[in-house]
């Protein structure tokens, strides 16, 4: 039987995630639980049942078409979810009239995701653009990632692919993949390893040595740097993250991605807390004060990449 | 009012002839900012003048030959037109006495000037200002003879009770019956080559051929000498500014200036006379030539057409003698910019709600393919783009012909002046274009020296009748397929009996009900169509119009009479997404997955949804919709284009003119819309129509290059225009890489057949109504700081987040 992936969204158009008009595979798990991802849907490694409150009808539809009883009668106007019943068949979210339920993460297989990201070929074709994994973490699912990438650089010829990364894996599956990535985009989110154990669940050993190793390779390489005031922006941070990355062979761009606060509303359609509430989105300013500090090491610095 | 001092910023054009310096844009000349603000600070008001001239004559001329009163109608008004040269003008000519002013046409329609005079200047569509002293002349002098003498009275009498019936519920619209029939593109190229004595020698040898024996022959001499009347009036007018510019200059103290309005007075007195040597010869002569047609009749979409090709030669010949510098070239360019934004027409406050705007679609086409099919793209192509850049006005309409040859360049200058957010140029696709045109009769060459005319028409310059008649409303068609012909809204029998939908087995039935709805108004639509068309053929020849487009002279027949070398009909479909969508939706619910059966979704449409709110956002949400590149859907959408073409194409008008289809709406998707009732996508009564080509509001959810795959699958080689709209965040096009990736969307649409696409960048009026309508604005989507979601989705505390940077972004 072929290999799955789960899958949590499938965007076209995608402009900033690499060169080009782009189509991003958004696959579902994340090794890390940073405090301001804006994804928070994409961190587990199952498919998540999702409640619109405010585009319930009420018509407790969902509940009479659940084959396995999964779905409990909302009271005080929250609708929940035996999790333990539900299996993710999704007859609940097909038969939802206003689309108060949605399923986050679906199986596919490697065909199934290039027949959706191949129609957008001509589109690739002109703008030098192509296919870019991102998550959640794609290599988190790691065999498939490679798989899907093996077969889109086969079939088509070529064409462009970008990984968004925040580098956590064995270095053994980024050997299996490296050779069809056109382009890391890697994520280094903080230098000091207790400190990266305390912002996203991991320290960061693995994912430093993975990048150098990569750089070694001769592998196209841009870091991302997410700017969060007051957590990864001091200077003594900015600048040993910039002395790590101009002693990475080939390596000389820093994109920095200001903190921004769209993902909030997500938390709470999820029911999960979040650790940031009340804190404004990163300012201009302070962006463009950090892309000044780090140019001063000689990099290339872009603001949003 | 900015006041700007005209002398101190003065361009000196002869000095700098002799400079060697690259020209750098660095905006517009003062006196171009001049104008600009002038015509922002006028209101527009009505002008009686026109009425007054042409009723006098009218009066004076009763009992001669129709076609000789005509003409002498025009060398009236002419007589009598206020000539006046406004402050820094280096190309002259005026519509009115003040710009953006409009004249009346009691010839064709008063009597909605006559009902709407006080109420005119504070009515919320396009306003215009009206003086006492105006409306006391029109009513003593105007009104009174016009009585049962307008071809719209005309019409009225002529159009049968059935006819109107369908008119009122909405299905059919025809937009000659308050105004002629308009979508002119000129031959201006013949008037600068041969000038107006060129085309007068013509007429005189087709006089000379005329054979006596034929029983037209009387006819056909009296309107080739009404041709010779409309030249010579064409030349006197440019007499009537030449006096008066040198007038001006005798008493002018400052020398460049007196300079500059002695070599206009020149200019003036050679063309468009005699044919045009210099840049500024040309541009006055295709000014005069524009304006005479402005003041025939009130057609809309007179259209400059390839006016970057015909112009070339004189700027080439121009720039080459060392006469002007590039600069001076661009500022004369500026100054056309500013003329065309002159132009405005008053129209019967019912369809200035149809199309509620003042620009009069004057199409101005750069770009494109060379008759020999090389790439036609050349200095004045860039020259327009940066006129557009420096003025930002919304007149002329400006269309860029993009070829699968067309240099990247160009592209990607356009792609760079469309993100300033005037949504033009407009882009269009050649090759479709040229594919389209062989397709309806034209030669190869003719079909690559084709223009866009009005907002997405083609039409052959020069040689060509081509005008869209109107509207015919697909939804209402399929509203009455689905309730045995009777409209929903008033209960009255429109259409023929299809059965009652309650009875339908199976989705086929559905279809050919549609088929004979929508067959059975076509016939309609043609019926209202060419009674109309006919009416102008004999009571309103255009000798003007007919002197500069081919063959009306050869053929010695009037343009409104079929003279010219080309002519189709055309009729506008609107809302192919609505329809594909609702019959997707019936496909899907009732006979694919009988989620429920037809006597219910009957019901729901009778009540307008009320207490079927379920079953309504079944059909919303739980539907396959045209716009997601989902061939479940997309499929009907191609089966409705084609089921509208074939019952249009197999008409003709009078005058032997096959009718096609074009699938554009300007705004009547909202006017037919309220007159529609409740539609199985879950539309509600009187809501909108689908716009253009575009998929119904909010339902394209899979982001544009889906969209478009979509959009091209519909055959638009087989139409006489398509319509797309794209609403762009400004956050998309900030870089340059974003400009080439915005090419690339264009290059793919245009690569899989699409015909245009026009980008409205998203602005706060957008996304404010997003806020309060989210159900119209579901495909918003927005991007920023490197994460896009859908806006309607974003809580109202990011949404406000969002707006207060897109103002910052624009």
């Amino acid at each position: 039987m072929q290999r799955k992936g789960l899958v949590f969204d499938l965007r076209s158009y995608a402009i900033h995630d690499g060169p080009g008009l782009r189509t991003t595979v958004f696959l579902k798990g994340c090794p890390l639980h940073c405090v301001w991802c804006c994804n928070p849907e994409s961190q587990t490694d199952s498919p998540d049942l999702l409640w619109l409150a405010e585009h319930c009808l009420n018509c407790d539809l969902c509940r009479s078409v659940c084959p396995r009883g999964a779905l409990n009668t909302p009271s005080q106007g929250v609708k929940s979810v035996a999790l333990e019943r539900c299996d993710h068949c999704g007859v609940c979210v097909n038969r939802c009239p206003g689309e108060a339920l949605n399923l986050m993460g679906r199986w596919l297989t490697v065909e199934e995701v290039l027949a959706e990201v191949m129609k957008d070929a001509l589109c690739f074709e002109n703008s030098g653009g192509g296919l870019t994994l991102s998550g959640g973490e794609p290599m988190a699912q790691a065999e498939f990632s490679a798989d899907l990438l093996r077969s889109y650089k086969r079939d088509e010829k070529g064409l462009h692919t970008v990984m968004e990364t925040c580098g956590v894996a064995e270095w053994a599956s980024f050997q299996r993949l490296a050779e069809d990535v056109d382009l890391f985009l890697y994520d280094i989110k903080h230098m000091d390893p207790v400190e990266h154990l305390r912002l996203t669940g991991l320290d960061n050993r693995l994912i430093l040595d993975n990048a150098s190793a990569l750089a070694q390779m001769g592998r196209a390489l841009v870091i991302r740097l997410p700017l969060i005031p007051g957590m990864n922006d001091s200077e003594a941070n900015l600048a040993a993250t910039a002395e790590f990355v101009r002693r990475l062979p080939g390596v000389n761009r820093i994109d920095i991605l200001p903190y921004h606060r769209l993902g909030e509303p997500k938390y709470r359609r999820l029911g999960l807390p979040y650790a940031l509430t009340g804190m404004p989105s990163l300012g201009d300013e302070r962006a463009e004060s950090a892309q000044t500090f780090l140019q001063q090491f000689g990099l290339e610095v872009r603001i949003g990449g | 009012m900015t006041v700007i001092s005209l002398k101190a910023h003065r361009a000196v054009p002869d000095e700098s002839a002799s400079q060697s310096v690259p020209f750098e844009v660095q905006g517009a000349s003062a006196r171009v900012r001049l104008g600009m603000e002038r015509n922002r600070c006028t209101p527009p008001e009505l002008h009686a003048e026109r009425a007054v001239s042409v009723t006098h004559c009218y009066r004076e001329t009763e009992g001669l030959p129709l076609f000789t009163r005509r003409g002498r109608m025009l060398q009236r008004i002419v007589s009598e037109h206020s000539v006046q040269i406004q402050q820094g003008e280096l190309i002259v000519g005026m519509k009115t006495l003040t710009p953006r002013g409009s004249p009346v046409f009691p010839e064709i329609n008063c009597s909605w000037v006559e009902r709407d005079l006080d109420r005119l200047a504070t009515r919320s569509n396009t306003p215009f200002f009206v003086s006492d002293r105006t409306k006391q002349i029109l009513r003593a002098e105007v009104f009174p003879y016009w009585k049962d003498r307008q071809i719209s009275d005309r019409i009225t009498a002529a159009v049968p009770a059935d006819i109107w019936r369908a008119d009122e519920r909405g299905l059919i619209y025809n937009y000659f019956r308050s105004r002629t029939i308009g979508h002119i593109n000129a031959g201006y190229e013949k008037v600068l080559t041969k000038g107006m004595a060129g085309i007068i020698a013509d007429v005189e040898g087709s006089l000379s051929r005329l054979d006596n024996h034929a029983r037209d022959f009387v006819h056909k001499r009296q309107f080739l000498e009404s041709v010779i009347l409309a030249c010579e009036a064409g030349v006197s007018l440019a007499g009537r500014y030449a006096a008066e510019t040198l007038r001006l200059a005798a008493a002018e103290p400052d020398p460049l200036r007196r300079a500059e309005l002695e070599r206009t007075a020149a200019i003036l007195n050679r063309v468009p006379a005699k044919p045009a040597v210099t840049f500024q010869e040309a541009l006055q002569s295709f000014w005069m030539t524009h304006l005479m047609i402005n003041l025939e009749t009130d057609g809309h979409a007179f259209g400059p057409g390839r006016f970057d090709q015909y112009l070339y030669p004189y700027y080439r010949h121009s720039i080459d003698s060392g006469e002007i510098t590039q600069s001076h070239a661009q500022e004369l360019l500026d100054l056309i910019w500013v003329k065309f934004d002159e132009i405005t027409l008053a129209k019967d406050s019912g369809e200035a709600q149809t199309s509620s705007s003042y620009p009069e679609f004057q199409n101005l086409n750069i770009g494109g393919l060379t008759r020999e099919g090389h790439d036609a793209v050349n200095e004045v192509s860039y020259l327009c783009l940066d006129a557009l850049e420096h003025t930002m006005l919304p007149q002329p309409g400006l269309s860029a012909q993009i070829a699968s040859l067309t240099p990247p360049k160009f592209l990607l200058r356009c792609c760079e002046v469309l993100r300033l957010g005037t949504g033009m140029p407009a882009m269009f696709n050649a090759d479709s274009m040229v594919l389209g045109m062989v397709n309806r009769g034209k030669t190869l060459g003719d079909a690559r020296a084709s223009s866009l005319n009005g907002c997405v028409a083609t039409f052959c310059g020069g040689k060509d009748r081509m005008a869209s008649s109107g509207y015919f409303n697909l939804a209402k068609a399929l509203e009455l397929s689905l309730n045995n012909g009777v409209d929903r809204l008033t209960g009255e029998v429109l259409g023929p009996q299809t059965g009652d939908p309650r009875d339908f087995t199976c989705f086929e039935e559905v279809v050919a009900a549609f088929k004979v709805q929508v067959e059975h108004f076509v016939s309609l639509k043609v019926r209202y169509d060419n009674t109309v068309r006919d009416i102008y053929a004999s009571y309103c020849p255009v000798p003007f119009t007919s002197a500069v487009i081919d063959d009306c002279i050869a053929n010695a027949v009037d343009w409104h009479s079929g003279g010219s070398h080309y002519k189709i009909a055309t009729m506008s479909g609107v809302a192919v997404g609505t329809v594909a969508d609702a019959l997707s939706a019936i496909r899907k619910h009732v006979f694919d997955d009988h989620t429920f059966g037809m006597a219910e979704l009957i019901d729901a449409l009778d009540c307008n949804w009320k207490g079927q709110e379920i079953l309504r956002q079944t059909l919303v949400n739980k539907t396959p919709h045209y716009g997601n590149d989902d061939d479940y859907a997309d499929e009907l959408a191609v089966r409705v284009q084609d089921i509208f073409c074939t019952a249009v194409e197999s008409h003709r008008d009078t005058q032997g003119a096959h009718y096609w289809v074009d699938l554009l709406p300007t705004t009547s998707h909202i006017a037919l819309g309220e007159l529609t009732g409740a539609t199985p996508d879950g539309r509600q009564a009187m809501a909108w129509l689908s716009e253009g080509v575009s998929p119904v509001q909010g339902h394209d959810r899979k982001g544009p290059t889906a969209s478009n795959r979509s959009v091209a699958k519909l055959d638009h080689a087989r139409t006489n225009g398509t319509l797309l709209n794209i609403k762009i965040s400004p956050q998309t096009v900030k870089s340059d890489r974003d400009l080439h990736n915005l090419a690339a969307l264009i290059r793919a649409y245009f690569a899989q057949g699409g015909f245009h696409m026009q980008f409205n960048i998203i602005d706060r009026k957008t996304l404010l109504d997003a806020m309060d309508r989210p159900e119209l604005h579901r495909d918003l989507l927005i991007r920023v700081a490197g994460y896009s979601d859908y806006f309607v989705l974003l809580s109202k505390e990011i949404q406000h987040e969002i707006l207060s940077r897109a103002e910052h972004g624009l």
